[in-house]
């Protein structure tokens, strides 16, 4: 009130005041400046109900209706197909409509029979993150790390991200910042709250909504699980990662040969599908080599939960395989300890020294010491792996550490997103 | 674009410099002392901006230590477009920005602007050339002190160099060495800058140098707080001594006694508002409004006088707009950026505040009105800004406490700025519309002005046509030439005698007003068209000046003569009136299409005149750098309460050092040179070949104009007399009024030579008349009383009659004439009751008898009358004559419009 008494003063003033008549006078503007003074102050009140009354139209009829999504979820390749068709499946049974957008152009879902959820190939890399940079959606669900850091960026029409665990035992094995921009993140257990909350807290994050769903992959790899379709000779399944530091490149030949020349043994070798694009020489020369020897078989099938369940033993390098091996199977491993580089996790911002995921590998699996002997010994060691009676019990225990909720994840992760979105859609 | 980055960044500094180094100069008349000073005031100024850019640089260090395992990790570990992504996400989580490692660089940085602008002004000063100090011979080339066989070696830079590695040195004691390699270097950068510049800018920067070691010693011993508050604490006492200012310790003495008793109560209250938004519309507004607004406002009075041969007005506006773009914009944002939270709220309050006394002193407490030269000094040198009336002072402070009252009480309990951006934003939004006005106005009257140009120069037209057979009437309008000036004048040049031989003075001649507007009608119109005649009339304003212009030529016309008008006031206006008209109030006063209408020739002679007096005389046309320089300050006048103007005017010379007389300016402007080049080529605009009787109207106005000529020709020249002596007093612009009148009548002398010459003088009537006098007008005996200069010089329009076969000496006659006998005396013995055409009324002289109303004062613009029948109101005096002028009882003066009345 006092302001807008002063507003009318200070017009009444400028009007009053006297034109005046200099050759050159700044003042001459003044008579004018009154009469355009009171026209602006008349259109800005105008616009500003104006921009008001248009804000309010846009936003309550058309720009609402445009938000096409309630849920989207983003599957990066057809390797996610275990983590998503549970939860895709849930919400079939809900009668509940929900996006799949998909990097892949063979993903199974595509051709999927759904009522309630509608399928979209959008393409990969770059098309994809700009086809999702300007996504509509209440909620987003992905297992794609670094949000907003590479090249994958946050859409502003997108009110709530939700990143969900696409292996068993996540412990900030994650490049760097892999998690920092996600609103909500969808734990196996409860292990994995207090690492991501240290991180939240070292960056100077904001406090991520942290729901303990459970393993909706592992849950479907439960239900799926395969009988075994082969002899009964005991199977050594290798598995290994790809890359220099892998354990087909470093120690390929000499485990090869040492478990063909000193067992009886079946073996397959089943390499990472990476592999077959980046180092296909090595394989191949391998293949190669045992091309004779008709124990040693190479497996490239697309699921590898077969090959799993047909084997007795596995050998690997830390690749996510060797828990999904154990808690489903509840066989025993054994594993090359790659050196890792830690400056490029996440893991390197948390106090602790060992990756929760090592120590409990650790404490099933047999770790193998390459330097002293180990795969000279590779035969007797796998004898004590096999006698060891405690195995079951310890892969209990470990299951029960890093897998929480089995059975239920689908559920518990479709509560959630529901939700959210209600939650979210209030707002 | 370099020039734009120069008046953006460096001239405000450079200005800032001139203003400081012009008031110690006249303080202390010693230039070496001066510069020891400037340099003072500029290294103190400067210090908490080095010591924040200092603390920046440590604050950046740090930061950069903290980041650079993880930074150096991820440059390790990833490649590419993930690298780059990876340090993005970090930084930001850090809240850093690469850019800003720039910051480590900010000292250096800033030093930049500064040295140009230090550079650029000393480099440039005139005052310097010749100047010796001590040892130094001339302070505007470099000092050559030490001659080794036939080297000469210059002492000052070495010296300075030294100095500035001894200050380096001391300020990186504990830093690396490749921190000092970066000081050496800098060190002969300088060096080698600064070898061959003038002695004044290599001491200044020694004496720059000299304390930035002290500062560099200082640091090591006391805190940057201290060292900020004990220097300021010297500048300050040094300003209040030199100023001999008391009053201000006082009030600093009981801020801070109050500070100490109040300060916790102060600090205590929490005044959280969004300050950045505040500043940020408050700089924004007030660069509209004095990089703008004011600029074009005082240009678009008058476009065409800021035409100048080397800029239009357009450059003259962007130059003052991006000054002040650089002065309150980029310097207010690194102010603002510098200071800390609680002096950046400050400061936009500041801001706030300042934007209503700004508006309030430009509005309110207006400046008062006279003629304004586009040099920015006003007509009466010494200006009284102290005008205004008591109504307007308790408008003005009520206006400004209710402002400030309402700006603390938004901020203290509301704690919000929402009212008071939206005021600012209407403010700045009004403000800016305006001054878009006055910029389209301003290109309208240029553009209709260079397309008019151009179609003259392609007419290439004979002007003035006279006939060696018949009669020529010929009427020279030389405006506000004065008629007490003649004897001075004849006297001074006795040739004249002889030129003017057959003329006739009348010394007793009035005008009845003080400019041309009400002046003009009368001649060409006769006594229909006197003011009181005009408020008189039922018709508005603008229809009778229109018919004033057109009677002589009609009555002409109309008898068969062949009628010409050169450089008309219809149309183009400004060349005759030189009086801020602009192209809007000629159509507004409806001339267009005027002498077309009536078929009378009408010619303006175009600007291409002045080309040939450029190639013959080698004259340099006034550049507008003093122009550009001068609307600067007097924008910031504008701003200024009245007793403050003063200070800033400083009798129109605004601290100027470089041109502290005025009268050394051998450049002239252009509009001057047209009007001189037109009066000089007379002889070569006229053609002889006209078959008929003719009439000629030639508009000129030369007098007009304040400038001082060549002595003792009163020509133009690139050289002053020292010892000029003229025969009038130093009054206002009197001396150079009395130049160019002198010029006029040389010029038209010669003109009349020529026209003897060519047997066409004894067949033509000569009729030499202006429209009114001037003020203040010093005159000697027997003309130097006051009421003379009161009352009459200002109305004595100069009236040089010659007639036909007239061939006796150059006589005078004290007959009482006003200029509106100029009819009479054009048709006498021509036409024997000659007729106003427009009213049919038998033109003649007989009211004169009854006296003349002459209207004071100096309402010279169209807008006062257009659209008016009764032309005058209360707010107009008026003087009265009756018979002989000479005698003040026959005057009565300072009569209101009631009493007029009476008398007419």
């Amino acid at each position: 009130m006092f302001g807008h008494v002063l507003f009318i003063i200070f017009i009444l003033i400028l009007l009053t005041s006297q034109p005046a008549y200099a050759y050159i006078d700044p003042g001459t503007g003044s008579m004018l400046f009154s009469v355009v003074l009171c026209s602006v102050t008349t259109l800005y009140f105008l616009l500003n109900s104006l921009i008001i009354k248009i804000k309010t139209k846009l936003f309550s009829e058309k720009s609402l209706a445009k938000v096409k999504h309630k849920f989207v979820i983003y599957s990066e390749g057809k390797q996610y197909y275990t983590v998503f068709k549970p939860i895709l499946d849930e919400f079939e049974k809900r009668n509940i409509v929900v996006s799949y957008y998909t990097s892949a152009q063979d993903d199974p879902v595509l051709v999927e029979n759904y009522e309630y959820v509608q399928k979209e190939y959008i393409g990969s890399d770059n098309k994809a993150f700009f086809k999702l940079a300007f996504l509509k959606a209440d909620v987003c669900l992905m297992t794609t790390p670094q949000l907003d850091v590479l090249q994958l960026k946050r859409s502003k029409e997108v009110k709530h991200y939700s990143h969900i665990m696409h292996s068993i035992g996540f412990s900030m094995l994650y490049r760097l910042f892999s998690l920092d921009y996600y609103d909500s993140v969808l734990c196996d257990a409860e292990y994995q709250i207090p690492m991501i909350r240290e991180i939240e807290q070292k960056r100077n994050l904001p406090a991520k909504e942290l729901k303990i769903v459970g393993s909706s992959y592992l849950d479907y790899c439960m239900e799926n699980l395969p009988q075994r379709n082969s002899p009964d000779n005991f199977c050594i399944l290798i598995a290994p990662s790809w890359g220099a530091h892998s354990l087909l490149t470093k120690f390929g030949e000499k485990l090869l040969d040492e478990l063909v020349n000193s067992t009886s043994y079946d073996i397959v070798v089943r390499p990472h599908p990476q592999s077959m694009l980046v180092e296909k020489d090595l394989i191949e020369n391998l293949k190669n080599k045992y091309i004779d020897c008709t124990r040693l078989k190479w497996d490239f099938s697309a699921n590898n939960l077969q090959v799993m369940a047909n084997s007795d033993i596995l050998i690997s390098d830390f690749s996510g395989i060797m828990l999904d091996y154990a808690f489903l199977f509840k066989k025993p491993f054994l594993y090359v300890d790659t050196k890792i580089n830690y400056e490029m996790y996440d893991f390197c911002d948390l106090d602790e020294e060992i990756p929760c995921k090592h120590r409990i590998a650790n404490e099933i699996g047999k770790k193998l010491d390459i330097d002293n002997g180990d795969v000279e010994n590779i035969v007797e060691i796998i004898n004590q792996v096999k006698q060891d009676e405690n195995l079951s019990e310890k892969i209990e225990k470990a299951s029960d550490y890093t897998w929480f909720y089995k059975g239920d994840a689908a559920k518990n992760i479709v509560d959630f997103l529901v939700e959210k979105q209600l939650e979210v859609s209030e707002k | 674009m370099i020039e734009f980055f120069f008046n953006l960044i460096v001239k405000p500094l450079q200005m800032l410099f001139e203003f400081l180094f012009s008031n110690v100069y006249n303080i202390t008349d010693n230039i070496i002392l001066s510069i020891f000073i400037l340099s003072f005031i500029v290294s103190v100024l400067c210090l908490p901006l080095y010591l924040k850019a200092d603390e920046l640089q440590e604050e950046e260090n740090k930061i950069q230590t903290k980041l650079a395992p993880r930074v150096k990790s991820i440059k390790e570990n990833f490649k590419g477009d993930e690298q780059q992504l990876l340090l993005q996400t970090y930084y930001k989580q850090n809240n850093y920005h690469p850019i800003m490692g720039l910051r480590l660089s900010l000292s250096l940085l800033l030093q930049v602007p500064i040295f140009m602008a230090a550079y650029s002004y000393f480099s440039s000063l005139g005052l310097l050339e010749g100047l010796s100090a001590g040892i130094v011979g001339n302070l505007a080339s470099p000092d050559g002190l030490l001659q080794i066989q036939n080297y000469k070696i210059n002492i000052f830079p070495i010296l300075m160099t030294i100095v500035n590695l001894l200050a380096g040195f001391v300020y990186s004691d504990s830093k690396s060495f490749s921190q000092n390699k970066v000081l050496v270097i800098v060190s002969l950068v300088f060096l080698v800058l600064l070898y061959n510049s003038p002695s004044a800018l290599v001491i200044y920067w020694l004496f720059n140098n000299l304390f930035s070691l002290i500062k560099n010693i200082c640091l090591l011993k006391i805190s940057r707080e201290n060292l900020i508050r004990y220097s300021l604490a010297v500048l300050f006492i040094l300003y209040c001594v030199i100023a001999e200012n008391y009053i201000l310790p006082i009030v600093v003495v009981g801020i801070y006694f109050a500070n100490l008793f109040f300060g916790k109560y102060f600090k205590s209250i929490d005044f959280d508002f969004d300050y950045k938004s505040l500043f940020l519309l408050g700089i924004t507004t007030c660069w509209v409004i004095l990089g703008l607004l004011i600029p074009s406002n005082v240009i678009s009075t008058s476009s065409l006088e800021f035409l100048f041969s080397d800029t239009t007005p357009f450059g003259i506006l962007s130059s003052t707009a991006t000054i002040f773009a650089g002065a309150i914009i980029f310097w207010g944002l690194w102010l603002f950026y510098f200071a800390s939270k609680l002096q950046q709220k400050l400061l936009s309050i500041g801001v706030c505040i300042f934007l209503v006394y700004a508006l309030c002193n430009l509005f309110i407490l207006k400046i008062p009105l006279t003629i304004l030269l586009t040099t920015m000094s006003f007509e009466t040198l010494s200006m009284d800004f102290n005008v205004y009336s008591i109504a307007q002072v308790i408008l003005y402070t009520s206006v400004i406490s209710i402002s400030i009252i309402f700006i603390l009480r938004e901020i203290f309990k509301k704690q919000s700025v929402c009212l008071i951006n939206k005021f600012i934003l209407i403010v700045l939004i009004s403000t800016f519309v305006l001054s878009v006005y006055n910029y389209s106005k301003i290109a309208s009257v240029v553009f209709s002005h260079k397309t008019n140009e151009k179609a003259l120069q392609e007419q290439n037209k004979n002007y003035i046509e006279l006939s060696k057979t018949h009669k020529n009437v010929l009427i020279l309008f030389v405006d506000r030439a004065i008629g007490a000036y003649i004897p001075l004048i004849f006297n001074e040049h006795p040739i004249l005698k002889d030129q003017y031989k057959g003329f006739t003075y009348y010394p007793n001649t009035l005008s009845f007003a003080g400019y041309t507007l009400l002046g003009y009608p009368a001649i060409l119109g006769g006594y229909e068209y006197t003011p009181m005649q005009m408020d008189k009339s039922d018709k508005l304003f603008e229809e009778e000046f229109r018919e004033s212009l057109t009677v002589l030529p009609l009555i002409f016309k109309q008898n068969q003569w062949e009628s010409t008008v050169i450089n008309p006031v219809g149309g183009e206006w400004e060349s005759v009136m030189n009086d801020g008209v602009t192209k809007d109030d000629i159509d507004n006063l409806g001339n267009v299409g005027l002498y077309e209408n009536s078929n009378i020739n009408h010619y303006r002679i175009p600007k291409s005149v002045i080309s040939h007096l450029v190639q013959d005389e080698g004259i340099e046309v006034e550049s507008s750098s003093l122009t550009k320089r001068n609307l600067v300050y007097f924008t910031i006048l504008s701003v200024l309460p009245p007793s403050a103007r003063y200070y800033v005017y400083d009798y129109g010379n605004y601290h100027n050092i470089d041109n502290i007389s005025t009268k050394n300016r051998p450049i002239y402007s252009e509009f001057f040179l047209k009007n001189y080049a037109e009066l000089l080529y007379l002889d070569k605009l006229t053609t002889f070949t006209e078959k008929k009787n003719t009439f000629t109207v030639f508009n000129n106005a030369l007098p007009h104009f304040h400038m001082f000529l060549r002595y003792p020709e009163y020509d133009l020249s690139s050289q002053n007399q020292e010892d000029y002596e003229p025969p009038v007093a130093d009054v206002g612009w009197t001396r150079e009024s009395y130049n160019t009148n002198v010029a006029t009548l040389k010029l038209i002398g010669q003109y009349l030579s020529f026209l003897k010459k060519n047997n066409v003088y004894d067949n033509t009537r000569i009729i030499i008349v202006a429209d009114h006098g001037f003020r203040s007008i010093e005159l000697p005996a027997p003309l130097n009383s006051k009421f003379q200069e009161e009352n009459v010089t200002p109305y004595n329009p100069l009236l040089l009659v010659k007639d036909f076969g007239a061939d006796k000496e150059f006589s005078q006659v004290d007959e009482f004439m006003t200029n509106a006998d100029v009819p009479m005396l054009a048709t006498a013995d021509i036409f024997e009751h000659p007729k106003n055409p427009y009213t049919n009324k038998e033109m003649n002289n007989n009211s004169k008898k009854d006296g003349v109303v002459i209207v004071q004062g100096n309402k010279w613009l169209p807008s006062f009358y257009l659209g008016k029948k009764q032309i005058f109101d209360n707010d107009t005096t008026f003087n009265y004559v009756k018979e002989d002028p000479r005698n003040p009882k026959n005057w009565k003066t300072n009569l209101n419009y009631d009493k007029i009345k009476k008398y007419y």
